[in-house]
């Protein structure tokens, strides 16, 4: 029966094309998968994108805030150190003051950064970024 | 008389049914090569807007990084919309300064990626030019 059936050439042309239509739809789905792996990536790294930057937005608003508070240390009439100590204190987000360098971190929808400037006190008190990093979370 | 073979009508509703399900596996990679397009163009404008972003990032100041851009500030002030062509996109700057008691300027930037008038990529972020210089 089974002999009969291989060896019998009626509809092999069908079975023929049956499979090549098969081939091809196998084939149509595997690229469209493909190319929507490929979109639903690039929405995801741009939405990486919008948050890293955002989050980088909220850095520099930190760092113009450590800025007017070191403005504001050097007008006061206390020591500076202490002065600044206690501006950065009075400032809305946390901040680590050792020796010259202030670090503080930043984070908005799961990125983090981590940043740390170092006072220049050499002629005018200048802040400048010497660590700056991302955290995975 | 052979009788052997195909009728005319057998023919033609066997090429009709083979043209429809070609047709529909057309459009099928049709769609996937649509869809292939528009995320490479994403991917793309991601790159435009990114290296654009970092190019005013990295500059001492914002000025600097707009002149690096090819950028010229209409007035003494940056504030305001720029509009480059990078990598095949229309990258739109746009520039606004933050107010605020800060010894330097805080700027607001917008960055979108444009082609053909639709957005494909945008970001927002901040740059903070430092007040003082040395010396």
């Amino acid at each position: 029966m089974v002999k009969r059936v291989l060896t019998c050439k009626k509809g092999a042309s069908s079975v023929l094309v049956i499979l090549l239509l098969l081939a091809l739809v196998v084939f149509g789905v595997a690229a469209l998968t493909t190319a929507l792996s490929g979109l639903r990536l690039g929405q995801k790294v741009s939405d990486w994108n919008e948050s890293y930057y955002r989050v980088e937005d909220q850095e520099a608003r930190c760092w113009a805030e450590i800025d007017a508070a070191v403005s504001r240390a050097v007008e006061a009439d206390e020591p500076f150190e202490q002065a600044l100590e206690n501006e950065l204190k009075q400032l809305n987000f946390e901040t680590t003051l050792k020796g010259n360098a202030i670090t503080y971190e930043v984070c908005s929808d799961g990125a983090r950064l981590h940043v740390t400037l170092v006072l220049d006190m050499e002629q005018s008190p200048r802040l400048r970024p010497t660590e700056w990093y991302q955290i995975q979370s | 008389m052979n009788r052997k073979g195909f009728t005319l009508i057998e023919v033609l509703f066997s090429i009709a049914a083979l043209g429809i399900i070609c047709a529909v596996l057309l459009k099928l990679f049709l769609l996937a090569g649509n869809t292939n397009d528009r995320a490479a163009d994403i991917q793309d404008a991601q790159v435009a807007v990114a290296s654009t972003a970092e190019t005013l990032a990295g500059a001492e100041t914002l000025e600097d990084g707009l002149a690096s851009l090819g950028l010229v500030p209409a007035g003494n002030c940056p504030a305001g919309q720029y509009r480059l062509i990078r990598d095949g996109f229309t990258v739109v700057v746009t520039v606004s300064e933050e107010s605020g008691d800060y010894p330097g300027t805080l700027y607001s930037l917008s960055i979108d990626a444009e082609q053909d008038g639709k957005k494909l990529a945008g970001i927002k972020t901040a740059k903070y030019d430092g007040g003082r210089t040395d010396g």
